[in-house]
């Protein structure tokens, strides 16, 4: 079992290594929250730009587990955010490479470009938000960007009046 | 759960970055490579091309595992070959991708089919591996066991449906013809029980062919059956107090022919009953449903049908559904077909009943010896009976349509006045009572 937290460990620090020498673009942010436990992540999400989320930033609580990387590491919003498949209390992401897709070629990094884009392309079908899916399914995009925009604006930091200058 | 469009770009563009940034072997591509994927990304973010260059070069040096992410160049990497399993440009350790490989093996077993592939091209990874006889034959003994679960399932349904069915039948003919008449028919002449195939498969089909006479649809096949299964045993001979064979034999067909007279000249007037208190819109809608489902072949088959099984199936209730039909229309046609195949299965005891208790014990001052003396045999009896009682029900349901139908044609709204006054009578009487 040591030897096995040794070796999460260490690729941690590796990836952290990596994460440092390369940003990530999507993030503002990336690093344990402490030097001494490396299991536990906090990463500060970018919103998109061209989409209501830009400007916004969003906290992301990462939890790394003990067989790593061979199982996923959890993660779930801290900032509250309007997404089909983001629950709006829990924070709870619905995304299949945090569940059966993950694979250890993915590092955290990786795994928070792909909720990065999530924000674009959210899939209403598997909604753990119902109500901003039915928005979207019901084609009113305008209504659905405005929510969007007021949820980044009351939680995320988007300045009220970005983009209209 | 699983978010496979909102993914799957993701995905895609995750693992380029992964595979560019952690390996990179022909060096001229993966420097075109990276850039896009990031620029694409993120179009905002400015980055200088020389310190991405650089690590480029610095990281095509070095060999790097996906799945520990150490690299050759380091001190404490572990002691072991690197294998490139895959089309794609991961390597990794051995001893990495074997407990990978256990990992997944352990986890999702069932779900590739024990096929493991790179996750990024997906490639087959092959294993080589000592092949032993019995692992490969207990383990394909289990795949097949798992995959035969749900008709193994369905076969132990079917069997226990095929028992109860079958002891049904048993308990219908000893019903119906009496212990001596149904040992002869079970277990042959010689009193010898063996499983004939005409037992087999008749027995069970007993209550589905009771259940079928009572709809219209099998009208025309029912008589061919009691040819099947009587005509083995006793021949059929024709005589006046009927033989039991003949008389199960018959009652197909007069069934057929019951139900004809009936249509033919009681129909029109149960017809006119259930119109009476039928209220108008839901006769215009029967009524135009019915042009819409009439047939060229059958103009009035559904009118017909749905007064018969009025008759048929409710007993004095009969008119209540009629009316409701319009609007709950699944409710009441749910209820009918549970009375219809609960009156299908109870109809032998009561046959035996009427056949046994009435017949049988008919007193001798209103000729009950000359009903013993055309009828010598229980069975005929029982089956007399049974006859009786539906001829006795669907004269008993076809009497209160009639008087139905003249209670709504007489019936008169109150006025409040007379109410007023009949109240005021009754208190009269009740207080001279006093």
């Amino acid at each position: 079992m040591s030897s096995s937290a040794a070796a999460v460990g260490k690729r941690l620090i590796k990836e952290l290594a990596s994460y440092r020498k390369d940003p990530n673009p999507c993030l503002v942010s990336l690093a344990p929250v402490s030097e001494d436990d490396l299991t536990h992540w906090i990463a500060v999400l970018k919103g998109v730009e061209g989409t209501p989320y830009e400007g916004g930033q969003w906290k992301i609580d990462v939890k790394i587990p003990t067989n790593y990387p061979h199982t996923a590491p959890t993660m779930r919003f801290l900032t509250p955010i309007c997404h089909p498949n983001i629950h709006m209390k829990t924070g709870e992401i619905c995304l299949d490479v945090l569940k059966n897709a993950w694979s250890p070629v993915l590092t955290i990094s990786t795994t928070l470009t792909t909720i990065h884009q999530l924000l674009t392309s959210p899939e209403p079908n598997s909604p753990l938000n119902v109500d901003a899916a039915a928005v979207l399914r019901s084609g009113d995009r305008v209504g659905y960007d405005s929510l969007v925009r007021l949820w980044s604006v009351m939680y995320a930091g988007r300045p009220s009046n970005f983009g209209r200058e | 759960m699983s978010n496979l469009r909102a993914v799957s770009q993701p995905r895609r563009a995750s693992g380029e970055l992964a595979s560019s940034t952690t390996t990179a072997v022909d060096s001229s591509t993966s420097q075109t490579d990276i850039p896009t994927s990031l620029i694409q990304l993120s179009p905002r973010v400015s980055r200088t091309p020389e310190p991405v260059q650089k690590e480029i070069i610095h990281e095509e040096e070095e060999k790097r595992c996906w799945i520990c992410y150490t690299s050759d160049a380091e001190e404490e990497a572990p002691k072991s070959d690197w294998k490139s399993p895959c089309r794609c440009t991961l390597i990794a350790h051995e001893s990495c991708l074997l407990e990978w490989i256990a990992d997944l093996q352990r986890s999702e077993n069932n779900n590739s089919g024990g096929k493991i592939s790179c996750p990024q091209c997906k490639t087959q990874i092959r294993l080589k591996q000592k092949r032993s006889m019995v692992l490969e034959v207990v383990e394909g003994a289990g795949r097949a066991v798992g995959k035969a679960v749900p008709v193994l399932i369905l076969a132990g349904v079917g069997s226990v449906v095929f028992v109860a069915c079958t002891v049904y039948g048993v308990n219908t003919i000893y019903a119906v013809c009496g212990p001596e008449y149904a040992n002869r028919v079970l277990l042959g002449p010689d009193s010898e029980f063996s499983w004939t195939w005409r037992l087999g498969i008749g027995l069970p089909l007993i209550p589905f062919v009771l259940v079928a006479s009572r709809a219209r649809t099998f009208e025309s096949a029912l008589p061919v059956l009691p040819l099947i299964f009587f005509c083995h045993s006793d021949p059929l001979y024709i005589s006046f107090p009927p033989s039991p064979a003949i008389t199960l034999a018959l009652l197909p067909y007069l069934r057929v022919s019951y139900n004809s007279l009936w249509n033919r000249f009681i129909g029109p007037y149960e017809e006119q009953w259930i119109k009476d208190v039928t209220p108008a819109y839901a006769l215009e809608n029967s009524e135009q449903r019915e042009n819409e489902q009439r047939r060229p072949e059958n103009v009035n088959a559904p009118r017909e049908r749905r007064a018969e099984n009025g008759q048929r199936e409710e007993a004095a209730g009969g008119w209540d559904g009629e009316v409701r039909l319009e609007n709950h229309n699944i409710i009441v046609q749910g209820s009918n077909i549970t009375n219809m195949i609960l009156g299908a299965l109870l109809w032998p005891s009561v046959a035996r009943i009427v056949g046994e208790n009435v017949l049988g014990k008919w007193p001798k001052a209103w000729g009950g010896d000359v009903v013993r003396k055309c009828l010598p045999e229980g069975v005929v009896r029982n089956v007399v009976g049974g006859l009786i009682a539906v001829v006795l029900k669907d004269f008993i349901s076809l009497y209160c349509k009639y008087k139905r139908a003249q209670q709504f044609r007489t019936r008169k709204v109150m006025d409040y006045s007379e109410v007023k006054k009949e109240k005021a009578k009754a208190a009269a009487a009740a207080t001279s009572r006093r």
